[in-house]
């Protein structure tokens, strides 16, 4: 092969498609400029492909990177994460191309392309993904069998077609080392894809926030109970829980840092004492999806932490860092656990405080009401057939609020949603006197279609209120039950179903078709697949690793792994060696001979059979004396084949012409016998 | 990417160089047709195959670091790859049979057209396989459809003698170009390179020098026969002056009888120069004897060739020429 030569015409589209497969995944990711740069290059490579441009000059060159470089400073804030670097080295691989003339250039495409393609995995894994990827490689592999033969002279499909066979070869070699290759750490820390938009519940909650949640159809969350999957009404998630209101948002009580100092953090899944063993304990396992926020979500009562995951004083859970991956956790919860039965008097004014100004009808009203019930317990009930009798609606499209968000919602509007209700109950419960606060969160959430585990999509974000109450504790209340009890017990899509709300803005999501049944048997099925995917192929760390080969193959030591992984790879090789260098002679017949043999059968069943050791001559001859009317047929067949074994030498075009013909004189023979029949 | 004719530097080396040649000639024995076979095939990553290795290891960090199963997989992927690449391309070459369906005989500083057969013998697609000897232009050949192919390849001679060439380099990197599989082919050609024709005198005995008497008046005497047309380098004692003087046509006076006898090219009558040169004035006189229909015969050294004529004859001579002082069983010179 000579590397100096220039890229043969039929090679560069082959290179130009690999381009363009491994830059189309980043194309939503990278920034417009940069994306004009990459499109702008290829263009002008294509062009110089077809004669209408010249190559670029060094000077060129050297400003077509600074600009690059530019357009990357500029395009992003944060030079050191996953994105830049990524597109510094798409810009890298696009530039190669541009240059690319010579065939050493070309591979050099096509090597760096090798190494561009499982970019994209940084960002998304998923089978969709999986199966872009392999066949890129197999288009970027048959790319580089294209450069690497200095003429092409055979078919395109011959090629493909030995790559794809080579490829299904090395799976099981993959396979092997992918299981069984220990799992080390990273070598050097390295930035994470970040700048993703953060999902779930956000530190703050205004009205509007978790109505706007409500129209995602993202998975927040998948959870596995050990035993059956409770009711799910009875699961609300917590996540967050908000104390501190301005008159209009409600806040987190203390600073994020703060709470994770004063969270407790357990040496490994330790349990906080609590009750034993009993009916109202809940064992899971949560398959986090990345939030690119700090906080984690547990059924009420949250008992156990972990090193990983720590419990806050309001028994909320939180991360060591943001939640940029997949992770998974195991918790477990108490339904019947008394949360802070004695209330620390700090915390107790922080949960009662209101704005001084503003919502004074509200606040008037609360006072007023407080006064004619016996207990604070009463006085809850009472506010609650409030809500249960007055005209309020649930809706996802409530009206927007003026200054005093509170009154105007109570009195006049009463339309909207869980945070609307939320919020209101805890300002009369505080304009009241007694203790109470927002949480954050999810509620209820969809069986998979084997029922063994819970999805918990965005759209089940929920916020409810907790009231503090003596001897018991905080006790969760939730109002948005009073109001639209199917929320609770259906899920939302019921609840704003008179409204046809539900996922309005995502018309082609496949959770809009809930209703479908083949539909939605269809969509659980994929995300039970997509599910195991996660658990199996992407969650496979140094952990799973070992816990897999210590209980499927029972290899425990190090040496025992390493002796295995070996003897699979010299088996493989052995394999594989003998698969494809035996003799394929007694399996596939020239084509010619094959052809010939059909002819054969066909006289057979006709009559004449070919004697054994008879030339073909003699046969034509004795064939022709029983059908003299194909005579002409026989001996054009018997010379075809004659000519194309012992013939002389012909180009492979000659020889194609030529088995076609054969092949089309013995279809005339078969239709001929066919119709005498 | 040189093909490694001389391995390691081993030219460098005299005698490890003639204990490799030893071994390689002993590995691949010479024959006219050779079927390749895991014995004669070698095989070794190309320097693309080590760049191929670089960027899995690149891979690896990138799956290490950022723990990411997907670029794991990848990189195995690509790293199972590698094994499946040598074996393909192993099986590329093996099964290949060259024979030497013909081979031209040159002059020195021509180029020695050698035919080959290249059949498979199973029914396996083969393509890109390269020939070339050192100091020939590569060819390549696929055997696709076909079961066998010609190639032509040219080699250029420097050297009078038997043709004995180097080993002629077979190899391929199909598919990938990661691996390339070669083989050293020591074909048995039949093919000869004679001398360089270079004009000279006419190298016979001189019709009256170092004759008998008898002979002298014999030839003198002989009946003219006819006239021929004056050709460079003919004797001017043959010339048919009186002829000439009527004519003005310059011609050589034609004997009938013996006459023929003293167009004895002789090695030992070549004035002048070494060996070699006068190898080739007489190859220059034989091409032009022939040419003009003469009779002729050769004397060299201890060696006498009837006279005669004919293509035959002719090939006769040059071989006798070419292969002057050469040991017949002596190995290459060249390897």
């Amino acid at each position: 092969m000579d590397i100096k030569a220039v890229i043969a015409r039929s090679s560069f589209l082959w290179l130009l498609a690999c381009v363009l497969l491994i830059l189309l995944p980043h194309i939503s990711r990278l920034p417009i400029g940069l994306l004009a740069g990459y499109s702008f290059c290829l263009i002008w490579r294509t062009l110089i492909h077809y004669g209408k441009a010249r190559m670029p000059r060094a000077p060129i060159k050297l400003a077509l990177i600074i600009i690059g470089l530019v357009v990357i400073r500029q395009g992003y804030q944060n030079l050191l994460g996953v994105e830049p670097a990524a597109a510094f080295v798409l810009l890298a691989f696009v530039f190669k191309f541009l240059e690319a003339q010579r065939i050493r250039d070309g591979l050099l495409v096509i090597f760096l392309g090798y190494f561009c393609l499982p970019i994209t995995f940084l960002f998304s894994q998923s089978i969709v993904m999986t199966l872009y990827v392999l066949i890129s490689l197999a288009v970027i592999t048959t790319a580089l069998v294209k450069i690497v033969k200095p003429v092409d002279q055979a078919s395109g499909w011959l090629d493909i077609k030995q790559v794809s066979q080579m490829f299904l070869s090395a799976v099981p070699l993959m396979l092997v080392l992918f299981v069984l290759v220990p799992r080390i750490g990273p070598l050097w820390s390295v930035p994470l894809p970040s700048g993703h938009a953060k999902t779930g519940p956000s530190d703050s909650m205004s009205p509007g926030d978790i109505a706007s949640l409500a129209q995602s159809d993202e998975l927040a969350f998948r959870v596995e109970f050990e035993g059956p999957v409770p009711d799910t009404k009875t699961l609300y998630w917590r996540g967050l829980v908000f104390s501190s209101f301005d008159g209009r948002t409600w806040r987190t009580g203390s600073p994020q840092e703060q709470q994770r100092r004063s969270a407790i953090w357990g040496k490994k899944n330790s349990v906080l004492g609590g009750p034993p063993v009993s009916s109202d304990v809940q064992n899971y396992h949560i398959t986090f999806e990345p939030s690119h926020q700090p906080w984690l979500y547990a059924l009420d009562y949250p008992v156990t932490s972990s090193s990983t995951v720590g419990l806050t004083a309001e028994y909320t859970l939180l991360a060591k860092g943001l939640m940029d991956k997949r992770s998974r956790y195991a918790m477990r919860s108490s339904s019947t656990w008394i949360i802070d039965p004695i209330l620390d008097p700090a915390v107790r004014k922080h949960n009662l405080t209101i704005p001084n100004s503003g919502n004074t009808r509200a606040k008037k009203f609360a006072v007023n009401r407080r006064s004619k019930s016996t207990n604070d317990q009463q006085f809850v009930d009472e506010i609650l057939s409030y809500y249960h009798q007055q005209p309020f609606y649930y809706s996802l499209k409530p009206p927007r609020l003026g200054k005093h968000s509170i009154d105007e919602f109570i009195f006049e509007t009463r339309k909207g949603f869980c945070e609307h209700y939320a919020g209101s109950f805890v300002f009369l419960m505080r304009a009241a006197g007694i203790p109470a606060r927002v949480v954050a969160g999810y509620q209820g959430g969809e069986k998979s279609s084997e029922g063994d585990y819970l999805l918990v999509h965005q759209f089940d974000a929920h916020a409810w209120a907790e009231v503090w109450l003596p001897n018991r504790g905080w006790v969760r209340v939730d109002p948005t039950a009073q109001v639209a009890p199917e929320r609770i017990e259906y899920g939302i899509e019921e609840a704003t179903a008179y409204e046809n709300s539900f996922l309005s803005d995502s018309p082609f999501s496949l959770l809009r078709y809930r209703n479908n049944r083949w539909l939605s048997q269809l969509r659980l099925k994929l995300d039970a697949i997509e599910y195991d995917w996660n658990r199996w192929v992407l969650g496979y760390n140094a952990n799973r690793q070992s816990d897999f080969l210590k209980n499927y193959f029972g290899l425990v030591s190090s040496e025992e792994k390493t002796r295995v992984l070996i003897v699979s790879v010299i088996l493989f090789l052995i394999v594989v060696t003998v698969a494809f260098t035996r003799k394929e002679e007694s399996k596939k017949l020239q084509k010619c001979d094959q052809l010939y043999l059909k002819f054969c059968r066909l006289m057979d069943k006709r009559g004449i059979a070919r004697g054994a050791g008879e030339g073909a001559k003699d046969y034509s001859l004795r064939l022709i004396d029983r059908f003299p009317s194909e005579a002409n047929r026989i001996s054009t067949i018997t010379n075809l084949y004659n000519y194309l074994n012992y013939g002389p030498n012909m180009e492979d075009q000659e020889r194609k012409r030529i088995l076609k013909r054969l092949s089309n004189e013995i279809t005339g023979i078969r239709l001929s016998s066919s119709r005498t029949k | 990417m040189e093909p490694d004719f001389q391995p390691f530097g081993l030219h460098r080396f005299p005698r490890l160089k003639a204990s490799y040649n030893r071994w390689m000639n002993k590995r691949l024995p010479e024959s006219s047709e050779i079927t390749l076979t895991q014995r004669r095939i070698f095989i070794l990553p190309t320097r693309l195959g080590l760049l191929f290795g670089a960027v899995l290891i690149l891979l690896l960090l990138m799956a290490i670091n950022y723990q990411n199963s997907m670029i794991f997989a990848y990189t195995f992927l690509l790293a199972s790859l590698f094994p499946v690449v040598i074996i393909f391309t192993f099986r590329n070459l093996s099964g290949v049979t060259i024979r030497v369906s013909s081979c031209s005989s040159v002059f020195v500083g021509e180029s020695a057209r050698i035919d080959l057969t290249i059949s498979r013998t199973d029914l396996r697609q083969r393509q890109q396989l390269h020939f070339r000897w050192k100091t020939s232009s590569q060819v390549t050949a696929n055997l696709v459809e076909n079961d066998q192919r010609q190639i032509e390849l040219y080699l250029p001679t420097i050297r009078r003698g038997p043709l004995k060439p180097d080993r002629l380099y077979l190899h391929t990197g199909y598919p990938l170009g990661l691996i390339r599989a070669w083989s050293w082919l020591r074909l048995e050609l039949h093919g000869l390179v004679y001398p360089k024709p270079i004009e000279g005198d006419l190298p016979i005995r001189g019709i009256y020098s170092q004759e008998s008497d008898a002979r002298k008046s014999h030839t003198t005497t002989d009946e003219i026969s006819g006239l021929r047309a004056y050709v460079l380098g003919d004797t001017p004692k043959q010339i048919a002056w009186k002829s000439y003087a009527a004519t003005g046509e310059l011609n050589v006076k034609q004997f009938e009888g013996n006459e023929s006898e003293h167009l004895w090219l002789d090695l030992d009558e070549v004035r002048g120069g070494h060996l070699e040169y006068r190898l080739s004035v007489l190859c220059y006189w034989i091409l032009k004897l022939e040419a003009d229909d003469f009779k002729y015969g050769l004397r060299l050294a201890d060696q006498t060739f009837e006279l005669g004529s004919g293509p035959q004859h002719r090939d006769q001579l040059l071989s006798a020429l070419a292969l002057f002082g050469s040991d017949e069983d002596a190995e290459s010179q060249w390897i």
